[in-house]
């Protein structure tokens, strides 16, 4: 490799590890700002940049070929621009989205969405223009792109232990600086002066972020904003990591009893309101002597399981304030408590320690800092009761759009494992919160009734015993049936505090929906359904898909199916449909806008140009004429959708495996796009023939498809692996597949090499639209059918990618040659 | 560029004067025509959005159709007062869709000599619609902003038998207890205990629970006279059915109460 290209691969390098590193923080702060799912719409969107840049780079060709070292230099400091501007415009611009029923902010959305699609505009202009004037030297650039692809998202995730995203974004921006420095080091006074002036946008970034306080205000509808105009409320601690922002806020008015009685006629002890970004998880609440004189927390309705299974040994999954740990300490009851955010538990045991009665560290208390689904598969002991909460606080869901994706707790096998972990008479206990029309908390009693039939109870009905109030729902799960005592001790509990059956052995329907009326009582219908003959009936006719959910559909929140807004516009009485209900259409909504965008941006100017440039007899100048530039975006477009897709299936199934959602993320990108990347080196460097290109091709399908078939079982046996050990697990499976995914794209190129200026911005474009839509729709699909159809869906992309690859080649391919970077009136050397 | 610079003086000039010019107070004859106006806007409201959806409760509808809503919503919003949805009014607050407000209203039975807390004051539209129907309603907000502004409004409005109070709503207002009636507008983990403690025995709360911006469903809280304390909810439209017309039968049209003079609701306002 010429000096040249060295520096423009370190260019390359600099600019990905930027971007993705970038794309993670700019969702981090919508997270926060909003929520997950708008988070994801807007970043979406803004990577549709990356598409729109290979329109570009084909409409400019000509000059940008001419001074392509001028032309990269620019770009650089354009990305330090962009990315410095994105996250100040997500962040300060007045925009509500939980407005959008009756007011849709236009305006500012399209401001909004027009930002944020700027820093991948640049950071596709910057590594498109390498790829293509890069000539035989492509496969080094495009490897360096995907090595700095893997590395940014790990390099983020690490350093939002650190610091907060806002900062991280100015830090990440200064990468478009040092990218153009291998271009401009050499050009004197005027190089410097463009190096300052790129430095600036992330200079001034940084004074508007230091004047606001590094902080990003949030949606006024929030919990935190809420709370933060109460008269005296004010943040006592504060803390941010890659799990989100953890905010603990003293209030005299700041009061949390979910589930409390109508008949407890005591005070509420002092409370801190604990939130994560900006929703509520609930209250810490002040400990001086012994849990057992906070009176409240026996008249809640989640005390029932703790008041059955007194004096014995429980696992509290979501340690969080502590609420699970007091209410256990005050029925005698030794218990251990999971608490996956790190944030959480060092506040829990440092500056909240003292409120709190060091109630994290306890005489009976043991709180891990782990994820619950390994720690169970980790661990042989067995419990008296394992409690599952409600791990939203009430409300959030439906008043800050905090609804999750993927919720791993909540699927069949997470529940059959908790029972597994369970004594004979063991109890596992389910919170969930009543909808305004019924929806996850009848799935949790679909789930909880599956996973006892998959454990062969032939009764399942006789191991149950739901209870509930006007807001709350509690599924108590026993491994044995029933006895008649406990359901005494459970009807004596209910009755004093005025709260009702819902279902249990040997109760009628007369002990039912009394205290908290409902008309008609769908809680207790549906369980009698979902336990009697016509419960695929029941499912089928039910407007909400409320079927249990598996790990290979771990999406416990998404209930829509066809006809489900329908119901819940005609239910509303003429109000408005809430935005959390229908907030997963949105991946619709985005694979539709990307879809169109890329008609408007993509295929049109492209077909226009090369329409013009036939009439004109510049065939070259298009990619050829006829059916081939058609054959070659669809090419290229198959391998982005395919590779996104086969990205999101591994995310899906890895996170699982290695129950550390965060890190497990940023690991697996970095394993598949490193181990892509060196594909793409080794596939340069090894000159490989004509017939490689489908035999990579061939061997991804089949590798891919033997993964669908296989992995699960795989993976299983090994999740009781020690965590180093199932990374190595992982790296050993997605090595060679990440390998053969790095190949196609630079060895296409190589076959279309003499080309390439006018080839590369066509499969820049194809590839850039193809992965946004893709990411859209295989999410879609996941919810919908499962990682096993992403899965199979993305085999067939590669699929129909091979049967496109026979029709790209030219007939007398003509290989570039000699030193890339040159234009015409530009040396390597001297930009 | 001599000759430019009038024009370009001008230009910058002429948004202020547009500016000020629309602040100019309109005449009376304009005031008749779009309080003519705002009042055809709530009839249609009152039928379109309430009556036609099973509400016959006369002393409700009565109110709806004489609180001036859009004197209650934030100015950017006054267009869209009358329209069948809720409106933000900050602090992620909202003015309740109409209908909402009828149904709460009608939902807790009230007549001429009942006294009503309600917890969140908001935009004080809730708590105009209840003093039209009521004896006093005493309203609590937590947030300044909307406190002052509601108090302010009402006030304007002439509506003297409210009492404002600027405090945590959860604790009630223990001195004016026991009340007849209490409505919670505002989100909660759970129902106060000191606000069971002081409904009256035979009273009813009404809760509405559910997302700013959506579907919401009230629970209706009624402690018997013996004070046990049950809930009721009611799902959509599934409770459009429960108010039947018997229903409006049983609560007669309030008369034309007897309001306190201004100085009272001075005096009350703390």
């Amino acid at each position: 490799m010429s000096d040249g290209a060295r520096g423009v691969a370190f260019s390359v390098f600099v600019i990905s590890f930027a971007t993705l590193a970038l794309e993670l923080l700019l969702l981090r702060i919508l997270s926060l700002r909003w929520s997950h799912h708008f988070a994801s719409l807007v970043i979406g969107i803004g990577l549709l940049g990356f598409g729109a840049s290979g329109t570009l780079l084909a409409l400019f060709q000509r000059g940008l070929h001419e001074r392509p070292r001028r032309w990269l230099a620019a770009f650089a400091l354009a990305f330090s621009w962009a990315a410095a501007l994105a996250p100040l415009a997500l962040a300060y611009i007045p925009f509500e989205p939980y407005r959008l029923p009756i007011d849709l902010q236009l305006l500012p959305l399209a401001t909004e969405l027009s930002l944020a699609v700027l820093p991948f505009l640049a950071a596709g202009l910057f590594t498109g223009l390498a790829l293509a004037a890069a000539g035989s030297a492509a496969p080094r650039i495009y490897a360096a792109s995907l090595f700095g692809a893997g590395a940014g998202p790990v390099a983020a995730v690490l350093l939002l232990h650190a610091a907060k995203p806002e900062m991280l974004t100015v830090i990440f921006a200064f990468a478009g600086v040092v990218a153009a420095l291998p271009f401009l080091v050499r050009s004197g006074a005027a190089g410097v002066a463009a190096l300052l002036g790129g430095a600036l946008g992330p200079l001034a970034a940084a004074s508007i972020f230091f004047g606001a306080g590094w902080d990003v205000p949030l949606s006024e509808y929030k919990a935190l904003s809420r709370v933060h105009g109460f008269p005296d409320a004010k943040t006592i601690h504060h803390a941010s990591g890659p799990l989100g922002r953890v905010d603990v806020v003293q209030s005299r008015a700041e009061h949390y009893a979910a589930g409390l009685s109508m008949n407890y006629q005591g005070d509420l002890p002092e409370q801190r309101g604990l939130f994560l970004d900006g929703g509520s998880l609930g209250a810490i609440t002040r400990l001086e002597g012994d849990p057992a004189e906070l009176s409240y927390i026996r008249a809640l309705l989640f005390a029932l399981p703790y008041e059955l299974r007194r004096g014995g040994r429980a696992l509290a999954i979501g340690a969080g304030g502590g609420l699970e740990l007091l209410i256990a300490r005050a029925h005698g009851l030794s218990i251990d408590g999971i608490e996956m955010n790190p944030e959480i538990v060092d506040l829990m045991m440092g500056p909240l320690a003292e409120f709190s009665g060091r109630i994290y560290t306890r005489p009976g208390v043991r709180v891990f800092r782990t994820e619950a689904r390994g720690h169970l598969a980790r661990q042989t002991d067995r419990y008296d009761l394992i409690v599952l909460p409600a791990l939203d606080a009430f409300g959030t869901l439906a008043v800050t759009g905090a609804a999750p994706g993927e919720t791993p707790l909540y699927t069949v096998e997470a529940v059959g494992e908790c029972l597994a972990h369970l004594e004979p008479e063991g109890v596992l206990s389910l919170g969930r919160w009543l909808r305004n029309v019924p929806r996850e908390e009848i799935r949790l009693i679909a789930t909880a009734i599956r996973a006892l039939e998959l454990l062969g109870t032939d009764a399942p009905g006789d191991h149950l015993l739901i209870a509930r109030d006007w807001e709350s729902l509690l599924v108590l799960v026993k491994r044995a049936p029933w006895h008649g005592k406990e359901i005494a001790a459970a009807r004596s509990f209910l009755k004093e505090r005025s709260f009702d059956f819902v279902h249990a052995p040997g109760v009628s329907s007369a002990e039912t929906n009394r205290f908290h009326i409902l008309t008609p009582d769908l809680y207790r219908e549906a369980t009698e359904a979902l336990l009697g003959p016509d419960r695929a009936a029941y499912l089928a006719a039910y407007p909400f898909d409320i079927a249990p959910v598996t790990d290979d559909r771990p999406f416990f929140f998404h209930t829509l199916k066809r006809g489900s807004l329908e119901v819940l516009r005609e239910r509303s009485a003429g109000q408005l449909v809430p935005i959390d209900d229908w907030a997963e259409r949105l991946l619709i909504a985005s694979a539709l806008v990307a879809a169109a965008l890329a008609l408007v941006f993509f295929a049109g100017p492209f077909a226009l140009a090369a329409a013009s440039a036939r009439r004109r007899g510049e065939t070259q100048a298009w990619a050829g004429a006829g059916a081939r530039p058609v054959r070659i975006a669809l090419f290229f477009a198959a391998l982005g959708a395919g590779y996104i897709a086969i990205e999101i299936a591994l995310l899906g199934r890895f996170i699982q495996f290695l129950a550390q959602p965060i890190g497990a993320a940023a690991g697996v990108l970095a394993i598949l796009l490193g181990g892509s990347g060196a594909g793409s080196y080794l596939a340069g460097r090894l000159a490989l023939g004509r017939k490689a290109l489908r035999a990579v091709l061939a061997g991804i399908v089949v590798y891919w498809v033997l993964a669908a078939l296989l992995l699960p079982r795989i993976l299983e046996p090994l999740r009781a692996w020690p965590d180093a050990w199932r990374w190595v697990a992982v790296a050993a499976f997605l090595l060679p597949l990440a390998m053969l995914m790095g190949c196609p794209f630079p060895l296409a190129l190589a076959r279309l090499a003499g080309e390439a200026r006018s080839v590369v911005p066509l499969a820049w474009g194809a590839n850039g639209f193809a992965s946004v839509i893709s990411a859209s729709l295989a999410q879609y699909v996941a919810i919908e059918r499962g990682y096993t159809a992403v899965t199979l869906a993305a085999a067939g992309i590669y699929l129909c990618a091979a049967a496109a690859a026979a029709g790209i080649t030219q007939q007398a391919p003509a290989p570039a040659r000699g030193a890339p970077y040159v234009g015409g009136t530009e040396r390597a050397t001297s930009p | 560029m001599k000759t430019k610079m009038p024009a370009l003086a001008l230009l910058f000039v002429l948004p202020f004067v547009l500016n000020a010019a629309a602040r100019v107070p309109a005449g009376p004859e304009e005031k008749a025509a779009e309080a003519a106006r705002f009042a055809k806007l709530r009839e249609r409201m009152v039928e379109d959005q309430i009556r036609a959806r099973g509400i016959k409760d006369e002393a409700t509808l009565a109110a709806m159709r004489k609180i001036e809503r859009h004197k209650l919503v934030p100015d950017n919003y006054i267009a869209d007062a009358y329209e069948d949805r809720p409106l933000p009014i900050g602090h992620g607050q909202t003015i309740s869709q109409p209908y909402i407000v009828a149904l709460m209203t009608s939902l807790l039975g009230l007549g001429p000599g009942h006294r009503v807390l309600e917890v969140g004051t908001g935009s004080g539209y809730q708590a105009a619609v209840l003093a039209e129907i009521v004896a006093k309603v005493y309203t609590i907000e937590i947030y300044r902003a909307l406190h002052e502004r509601a108090r302010d409004r009402l006030t304007e409005m002439g509506l003297a038998n409210v009492a404002f109070r600027h405090a945590d709503g959860a604790l009630g207002w223990q001195e004016e207890a026991p009340f007849d009636a209490i409505i919670v507008t505002c989100a909660a983990s759970h129902i106060p205990p000191a606000l069971l403690k002081q409904l009256k025995p035979g009273g009813k709360m009404c809760i509405p629970v559910g997302p700013p911006f959506g579907d919401q469903r009230l629970v209706l809280v009624e402690k018997d006279a013996d004070g046990a304390v049950t809930t009721r909810t009611i799902l959509g439209v599934v409770f459009v059915a429960l108010i039947k017309p018997a229903d409006a039968g049983d609560q007669a049209p309030a008369p034309e109460e007897e309001k306190k003079p201004a100085e009272d609701k001075k005096r009350e306002d703390r």
